[in-house]
């Protein structure tokens, strides 16, 4: 019943398009994240959800219903906004049945509405308080009662939590989420922080200078990335990208770089796709995440084993407590591995890693896209 | 030479470290003499027996009994009422109002803020003269509608009596509106955007927003702007002066021009004195609670 969906919607402010052709649709009770960079037009495409802005061209339906030309009131929408924006003259109980007030509702069913938001989400003791009497934390509350109150079919948050601390960050995006399983609302929900979209969406949408790059599952996205900038921007530490070259080393395909004048081959596994072999004997960029790159494992001597091992100067140890990031110097690029602390030797030192080829990704240098 | 050397830089080292204090001290000394002296001057002369002479013997409250009886003052104080309030009320009523408008992100924007301003940056005495000549009844506005053909069109405040205050107002307001919705203009854009968004999903409409939530939460914007009228208002002489002379008779007179009419033409220093006090009394019963309001509030924030 509010389900979403975005069908070839661009913006243009003046000569500049800032959203170019975007097409997505969700289903009732999904969480999409719009995660990028700042400036990529996260906002800009949720005012046009929220009916703050007025698409340019395209279609923005809710369940069946085109609301491009509906009034942001009437759309049944509710937005938490970055700043909180809470009206600084009014207490917290008016902050949160303002918008019941002008919609009508009777002042007995304001005071219980209110009485349930707040004991949601713990504010009871905070209602007859002004914003200018709150923290940071206690003002994100607000805001989202303020949302909740109105029980909209679709809420929308704009960077809600890149004001808090990075504790309270990470508290609030549990309890987000929390209230997303309890309430089952659709949410659109905007971040340009990666692991926030990972932990929260149900589906993730990347953006990039106004373009969708992917539009998928969290666990899609991290594993078969559309292109390297979708590659590099999820997941942290980010992907290695290695410039190397396609060739085939005993009849299976393998990348192969130079590395300290001497050639590294890491063969491919076997189920590798089949578009595979059309790049044979042509650059490629070879990706690979962090933890597939890890000490020497069990079983990698094995000659059709996933795991292929190689030998690397360390350069720079950043220990993490649960890991320790280990830099080294592949391909003429600094590269990030992840070993366990037990495992791992000193700057300086030769050491043994091991490539998971499960976990791979080839782009082509050219176009950056996913071979 | 190392003795002599090391006191000419520690002349040099306490001359620099005092530059700024010698460089302030001639105007620090004039301004303490030439205002506060001449406040406690006029202070001593309100409670003397002083006429067209200053003279020092003391004659207690007599200039002010006799200041509270005289029919003039009584006009003055009324027309300072008149005047101060409706310059007030109806700055701010329009400097608001202007300034919410220019506030929806026209696009003749920087113009017409400009426009608005330069009236502000005129003299007084330029108002009240342009304004006499457009108010004059055989010059200006009523001449104007004549020639057009409205020939029982009649604006003649000016010359009425019971009406040359209000031309005071009209000139005054003109001058000051523009201040005021600078002032305005200037919280409205401090306002976080996102609270008029968010008010405007949750349904309000514009005049809601602005008379709901923004402008209760510029309010102390306004009690700036009534103190800086206020004080306006209560030192208005030289509009008065270009604009009516005080007249028709002396049914235009604020106290400021009262009191010059009584220092330099009447020969009644002590009285004059005695106004000016009262004046300053007016002034100060404005500005100390809200100085004292400020300093405690900033004292808080910081
Ligand atoms: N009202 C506007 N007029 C012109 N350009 C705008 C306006 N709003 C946003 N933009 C531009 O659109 C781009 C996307 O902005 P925005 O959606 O706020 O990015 P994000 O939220 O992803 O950081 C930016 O380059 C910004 O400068
Ligand atoms: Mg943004």
């Amino acid at each position: 019943m509010a389900s979403l969906t975005l069908d070839k919607v661009r913006k243009t402010f003046g000569s500049v398009e800032v959203l170019k052709e975007i097409n997505l649709a969700i289903e009732d009770g999904e969480f999409l994240v719009l995660v990028g960079p700042s400036g990529c037009g996260k906002s800009t495409l949720l005012n046009l959800i929220a009916g703050l802005e007025t698409s340019s061209d395209g279609e923005i339906r809710i369940g069946d219903r085109v609301i491009n030309n509906v009034h942001p009131k009437d759309r049944n929408i509710a937005m938490v906004f970055q700043s909180y924006a809470l009206y600084p003259n009014m207490t917290v109980r008016k902050n949160i049945t303002f918008g019941l007030e002008i919609r009508g509702v009777a002042s007995s069913e304001r005071d219980k509405a209110v009485d349930d938001v707040a004991r949601l989400l713990q504010i009871e003791n905070l209602l007859d308080r002004k914003p200018s009497q709150l923290s940071g934390g206690q003002r994100q509350r607000v805001a989202m009662g303020r949302a909740l109150v109105r029980n909209p079919d679709i809420f929308l948050f704009d960077e809600p939590l890149s004001n808090l601390d990075a504790k309270l960050r990470v508290d609030m995006r549990t309890e987000i989420k929390k209230l997303h399983h309890r309430l089952g609302a659709t949410i659109v929900y905007v971040t340009h922080d990666q692991i926030e979209a990972m932990t929260l969406a149900s589906r993730i949408a990347v953006m990039k200078g106004g373009i969708l790059q992917q539009f998928d599952t969290p666990q899609r996205i991290y594993e078969n990335p559309n292109n390297m900038f979708v590659a590099g921007f999820i997941g942290s530490p980010s992907m290695n990208f290695i410039d190397a070259r396609l060739i085939e080393d005993n009849g299976r395909i393998a990348v192969t770089f130079e590395n300290n004048g001497q050639n590294v081959v890491l063969p491919l596994q076997n189920n590798s796709p089949e578009s595979y072999r059309s790049w044979i004997g042509k650059d490629v960029v070879f990706g690979i995440r962090p933890e597939a790159l890890t000490h020497k494992r069990t079983g990698s001597d094995q000659p059709d084993s996933q795991y292929v091992n190689f030998d690397a100067k360390v350069e720079v140890i950043e220990p993490t407590g649960a890991d320790t990031m280990t830099v080294i110097n592949l391909g003429g690029k600094e590269i990030v591995a992840r070993v366990r602390p037990d495992r791992a030797t000193n700057p300086g030192e030769m050491m043994t890693f091991s490539a998971d080829m499960n976990q791979i990704s080839l782009f082509d240098p050219k176009s950056e896209l996913r071979i | 030479m190392g003795a002599s050397s090391s006191t000419e830089s520690n002349l040099m080292a306490g001359l620099q470290r005092n530059l700024s204090k010698i460089v302030v001290a001639p105007s620090f000394a004039a301004s303490l003499f030439f205002v506060y002296g001449f406040i406690l001057w006029t202070a001593w002369m309100a409670f003397s027996k002083s006429r067209m002479m200053p003279v020092y013997d003391w004659a207690g409250l007599r200039q002010y009994e006799r200041l509270w009886q005289m029919e003039r003052w009584h006009v003055a104080i009324e027309n300072l009422l008149i005047f101060g309030g409706l310059f007030i009320v109806i700055c701010l009523f329009l400097g608001c109002l202007l300034a919410v408008l220019l506030d929806q992100r026209i696009r003749a924007e920087g113009v017409l803020r400009t426009i608005f301003l330069y009236p502000m940056a005129l003299s007084f005495i330029v108002t009240g003269t342009v304004w006499k000549w457009i108010l004059n009844p055989g010059l200006g506005l009523e001449k104007m509608m004549h020639d057009l053909g409205w020939a029982s069109f009649k604006f003649d405040w000016l010359v009425n009596s019971d009406f040359a205050i209000y031309t005071v107002v009209i000139a005054a307001v003109w001058q000051a509106s523009g201040f005021v919705m600078a002032m305005f203009l200037a919280a409205l854009r401090g306002v976080d955007q996102d609270i008029i968004r968010a008010a405007y999903m949750d349904g309000a409409s514009l005049p809601r927003i602005y008379f709901g939530i923004i402008i209760p939460s510029i309010r102390p914007v306004f009690l700036s702007a009534i103190v800086v009228l206020a004080h306006l208002a209560v030192k208005s002489f030289d509009l008065v002066i270009a604009l009516t002379g005080g007249g028709p008779g002396y049914s235009s007179d604020l106290p400021a021009t009262f009191m010059y009419t009584m220092a330099f033409q009447r020969n009644q220093l002590g009285i004059s004195a005695a106004s000016a006090m009262m004046m300053l009394a007016t002034v100060m019963a404005i500005i100390v609670p809200y100085l004292y309001s400020e300093l405690r509030g900033g004292k808080k924030n910081g």
